[in-house]
């Protein structure tokens, strides 16, 4: 305590948040699969997060108390999406249960998009599922839009809409660099997109 | 080994069939794609092999009064896998090129 | 992923290696074949050894299977690969990796000794096998209570889980399709000799034919789903783990098999309660008439005759569940170790019978219903209604019984109807009794030279045939839509749209052509004004609508965005409406003119054809009106802070109505209202967080503008609906689903009233309303699905006092 990272008096530990950085893997990557694989029931192997972390691991965001350990977690990626715009996601979102309803959820995506703001991104999505009332609010204070239900969309069986924020003007009417009308055949061959990957449910703060 | 050597030693398996022993005794056999610092192994293609519970290698030999009556090992497809580090045994690279072909792999 | 089967090829090169395994009682020396790409799947020899006394290790002689070419030298890399990875060869985050192998590819991978992830993954102590004996005598309760549970599993198959997750967990299923019979007699709960002690009995030998004809049904089913044009991979899982669900094998065989068992349980000398004995039966009798129900071979005139004789087993089954007896150990998730999977493991889903009973009616009725497509008349509005109607079934059909429906659909004997389908649509709204189709037209051929112009008769025919061949493919891709979960159906009517959208811009040139030769006859006004872009138009704006009202009926939409939505919905409508305006218009001077030319059957004829585009301009005019009156009172409800609205600190309107207005930015001529236009009838007293102060002089006065207008289009939509209705569903061209027709009509009545409801208790709330006071009421929406809205899509609020 007495950090000055420290928020509010209302905090009952000050907590920090931190950017990741792959020279921290040995340290954090262990917590944030640990905290993201009790709290979600969609199973991710290792290299999950690796494909995260190590092409958008400053995208990354942790809480940590005092003691260092890890509350809560972010993790998200950008990149061009085959319908033209340069696309933010927001993969994975956990907080500790202990620590929920305190606005650490909140804040971690706050800092994501912000740091996707930063770096040009036109929009931002995320799938959850329909019933995952507390994530769907988190979103929707922010400002997201749902833009579609996806039936069947988990493992389990359950449906989620599709959240999107759009963060420039002219985000809709996008299209991929020298890609004409009618041209979107050529893009069938390319690989499935993380958006298609079943998975990826949020967790969030109970608000 | 440092690292320059590490990597160009790994990087001969790229590609090539492993068969991957883990801590519960199953083997899988595939092509490695990509490992690490922990040994963790991406394998493609990958088939699970199994050896027969004691049960059915006691009836096996009970019907057939043989005690190396043949029992089939369980196979099946599981396609891409990660194998974790901490859980690989034994690792063995099935080498089908001659020897003295160019492009071997030193093991 | 490829069939794995085709890496299979068990008569290459066969390595005899050792391999180590342990288990519980001790270790023990196996020698297998292990070229990965090279066993048979579970059928590589191996060779296990074992002493008789307790499993000692024993080393055990190999015997060399034959080999061709060289066979693969094994190397233990162990040490030599760890000493590269670890210690400070490999740095912290260093990837050894195929530079074509992408993180993206790997994040599919299942990760092997995760309990979550790895399907082969044993708990410590935990067995491979159950012990379960498929050949254990069954009691004639447990018989019921195995057939119940695999109906159960069957029904959750239906609604979407894997068979991995369902039958497949049954242990005689197992053994039925595994290792792989080669013939029917070959597929028993065992597999080669067997004593005769241990032959299963009579009871075993009827859950037999009745398991064969289930696996053989699941194959009639997913045959019809892969039939189709398109099915998505998130209804309906086909995989079936490379086991050959009999697909050779024809049906007599399967209704053969339990006949028999009907015979052997009606035997006298089978010692078994009464009761008992026609439940059984009964089961049989189902399985019996529910497969040739989904046999795929069935022609189509008969087709209905099948689902009926299936309900009354049904409720057969239902009085006599009781009866049976569950054999829990007949099940098992641990099956699923041996089922190629490239996915994790899923627990077995847990299925009420009550619940599956239902699925099953419910699939029954559906496929019924269907069944009713083929005795439509042949025009293709009915199709469409009944299309529609069928996807708004509650609960939504099954992916097998919209299969079952665009398997009818798209049957020659319905899509080679003797007329052209989308002709035919072209002219109920615009082509009635007109020169353009007169099949002289078609009669006529055309001249020698080349360089004479086609008389203008024969430049209509061949005009119409050319932009008909264009319409075909968009036009069976909006059939195509309406088989499709509710989900994707929204979803594919977006591209649906923009399809037509370029039909509409060809429209625009073959229509002046049209023109062109109807001015050479001297007939122009015998011809309607741009009479194909007017049709496009007009299927185009309903979609448009469908679009919008589906994202309403699925939530899409936050309560803060409905007057927004509706909004937009009110001027697609309206231009709807102006569209079947024009046609209603055009169908009355015709009338007029042949009423001048003494023609008096044609003018009967048009004036006939009248009521089907009048009750289509009302059912315009309603959505209209009725969306206009919900944008009135929502944005009401805005302004008195009534609904939720979020602060939104990283979105602005701006972006919002992009986000919402981004399907149809590009249609043509431009239907979305430009952001300011849109802005302004959102916000008419100024921004919703600082009011002018005439809103609370205009809203305490019930007769100001703003509420005669809510007031006024209420009205307006109760009277066309109340039209509508009165033309009835056949007039409507929905003769074919009159009853849900009437229901929907009825619906958006009630709707009507409701809304009326609620503007009465909102006037109410705000008749001394002062801008610093708030309002005692508080709105409820109702929520999507729960039997709370008169209509799914229509989303009336209710205003409830504090």
């Amino acid at each position: 305590m007495g950090d000055d990272t420290a928020a509010t008096a209302h905090d009952g530990d000050a907590l920090q948040y931190v950017q990741y950085h792959g020279a921290k893997e040995e340290t954090y990557l262990p917590a944030i699969r640990q905290l993201i694989s009790k709290d979600l029931s969609e199973p991710y192997s290792i290299y999950v997060y690796r494909y995260f972390l190590y092409q958008w691991g400053d995208l990354c965001y942790m809480a940590l108390d005092s003691a260092n350990e890890l509350i809560g977690v972010v993790v998200c990626k950008l990149e061009p999406h085959r319908s033209g715009p340069f696309r933010g996601y927001i993969a994975m979102l956990a907080v500790r249960e202990s620590h929920r309803g305190q606005g650490i959820a909140t804040k971690l995506v706050c800092m994501a998009i912000d740091a996707m703001a930063d770096r040009d991104a036109d929009e931002i999505v995320l799938e959850t599922e329909v019933t995952n009332q507390a994530s769907l609010k988190l979103y929707e204070r922010l400002g997201f839009l749902r833009s579609k239900r996806l039936h069947r969309y988990y493992l389990n069986g359950n449906a989620a809409f599709r959240l999107i924020l759009y963060m420039k003007e002219g985000t809709a009417l996008k299209r991929p660099p020298g890609m004409e009308a009618g041209q979107a055949g050529q893009m069938m061959g390319e690989p499935q997109k993380m958006e298609e990957y079943k998975g990826f449910p949020q967790d969030a703060d109970v608000a | 080994m440092d690292n320059t050597e590490a990597t160009a030693y790994l990087s001969q398996f790229i590609g090539q069939p492993l068969r991957i022993h883990t801590s519960d005794g199953r083997v899988f056999g595939g092509q490695m794609k990509c490992t690490d610092k922990d040994r963790n192994i991406i394998l493609a293609l990958t088939y699970e092999y199994r050896a027969p519970s004691a049960d059915v290698i006691r009836k096996a030999v009970q019907e057939s009064g043989n005690p190396s009556a043949p029992v089939n090992w369980n196979s099946r497809y599981v396609g891409l896998v990660v194998i974790p580090g901490t859980h690989v045994t034994k690792i063995e690279f099935e080498d089908s090129t001659l020897s003295g072909q160019p492009g071997r792999v030193v093991v | 992923m490829a069939d794995p089967s085709l890496l299979h090829n068990d008569a290459t090169a066969r390595d005899a290696d050792t391999l180590t395994a342990s288990n519980g009682t001790g270790s023990l020396h196996a020698h297998c074949c292990t070229s990965f790409l090279c066993i048979d799947e579970a059928l590589g020899p191996a060779f296990a050894s074992a002493d008789s006394s307790r499993f000692a290790q024993t080393s055990l002689p190999l015997r060399q299977a034959p080999r061709r070419g060289a066979p693969p030298q094994i190397h233990d890399v162990t040490e030599k690969f760890t000493r590269a990875c670890q210690g400070k060869s490999l740095d912290v985050g260093q990837l050894v990796k195929d530079e074509y192998f992408t993180l993206f590819e790997s994040i599919g991978a299942i990760e092997i000794m995760d309990p979550k992830m790895d399907s082969g993954f044993l708990q410590p102590g935990e067995t491979l096998e159950d012990d379960f004996d498929p050949l254990a005598p069954l009691l004639p309760q447990e018989l019921i209570g195995i057939m119940d549970q695999l109906l159960s599993y069957e029904m959750a198959w239906h609604t979407g889980y894997p068979l991995s997750q369902t039958l497949f967990t049954s242990v005689y299923i197992d053994r039925l399709l595994w290792p792989e019979p080669k013939t029917i007699p070959q597929a028993q709960f065992y597999r080669g000799d067997i004593s005769d002690d241990k032959r299963p009995g009579t009871l075993l030998d009827v859950l037999r034919a009745y398991c064969l004809a289930l696996i053989k049904g699941c194959d009639y089913v997913i045959a019809k789903i892969m039939a189709r044009d398109y099915f998505e991979e998130e209804d309906f899982a086909t995989h079936t783990y490379n086991r050959v669900l009999f697909v050779q094998v024809p049906i007599d065989v399967f209704l053969r098999e339990l006949d028999a068992s009907v015979e052997m349980v009606e035997d006298r000398d089978l010692e078994i309660d009464g009761g008992i004995r026609s439940a059984i039966i009964a089961r049989l009798q189902f399985r019996k008439s529910f497969l040739c129900a989904l046999d795929p071979e069935c022609p189509l005139e008969i087709l209905s005759n099948f689902w009926p004789p299936v309900l009354p087993y049904i409720d057969q089954v239902n009085d006599t569940h009781t009866l049976g007896k569950t054999v829990p150990g007949s099940f098992s998730t641990k099956i699923q170790r041996r089922l190629a999977s490239t996915v994790p493991p899923r627990p077995i889903v847990q299925v009420e019978f009550n619940d599956a009973l239902q699925t099953l009616k419910q699939l029954c009725a559906d496929c019924e219903e269907a069944t009713r497509f083929k005795d439509l008349p042949t025009d293709p509005l009915e199709y469409q209604s009944f299309l529609w109607t069928f996807a708004s079934r509650q609960p939504a059909p099954l992916t097998y019984s919209r299969s079952y429906l665009s398997n009818i659909l798209f049957d020659p004997y319905i899509l080679n109807a003797p007329v052209s389908l989308p002709l035919e649509d072209i002219k109920s709204f615009v082509f009635h009794e007109s020169p353009v189709l007169d099949p002289s037209n078609w009669a006529l051929s055309p001249p020698r030279n080349p360089l004479i112009p086609k008389p203008p008769r024969l430049q209509f025919a061949l005009l119409i045939d050319e932009y008909v061949e264009r319409v075909g493919q968009p036009y069976l891709d909006l059939w195509v839509a309406l088989g499709q979960n509710r989900c994707r159906l929204r979803r594919m009517l977006t591209h649906v749209i923009s399809a037509w959208d370029i039909l509409q811009q060809d429209a625009v040139f073959v229509d002046t052509d049209l023109i062109a030769c109807a001015f050479q006859l001297n007939i122009s006004e015998e011809v309607m004004d741009g009479p194909l872009q007017t049709w496009v138009y007009i299927k185009k704006l309903w979609m448009i609508e469908r679009v919008i009202i589906l994202g309403f009926e699925q939530d899409i939409y936050l309560p803060d965005e409905h007057s927004g939505m509706y909004y937009f919905l009110s001027l697609m409508a309206t231009k709807r409406k102006g569209a079947l305006q024009r046609c209603v218009e055009h169908n009355n001077d015709r009338t007029v003119q042949f009423l001048k030319g003494s023609r008096f059957e044609d003018a009967q004829n048009t004036s006939d054809k009248l009521s089907f585009i009048d009750s289509e301009l009302q059912q315009a005019t309603g959505i209209s009106a009725f969306a206009k009156a919900l944008y009135g009172i929502y944005t009401i409800a805005s302004y008195l802070r009534l609904l939720p609205s979020p602060n939104r600190p990283f979105s602005t309107e701006k972006l919002r109505y992009e986000l919402r207005m981004k399907s149809f930015l590009s249609l043509q001529p431009p239907e979305v209202p430009p952001f300011e236009e849109f802005q302004a009838a959102l916000q008419p007293y100024g921004t919703i967080s600082d009011p002018l102060p005439s809103l609370y002089d205009d809203l305490k006065q019930a007769d100001s503008k703003v509420w005669s207008e809510i007031d006024a289009s209420l009205k307006a939509a109760k009277d066309a609906f109340a039209k509508v209705k009165r033309y009835g569903a056949k007039e409507s061209k929905a003769g074919g689903v009159e009853q849900a027709w009437n229901k929907e009509t009825q619906g958006m009545l009630a709707s009507c009233i409701a809304l009326g409801v609620a503007i009465a208790g909102l006037k109410n709330a705000v008749k001394d309303i002062e801008p610093s006071s708030g309002v005692q009421v508080k709105v409820e929406i109702p929520p999507a699905g729960a039997d709370k809205r008169y209509v799914e899509g229509w989303i009336v609020p209710k205003i409830v006092k504090e």
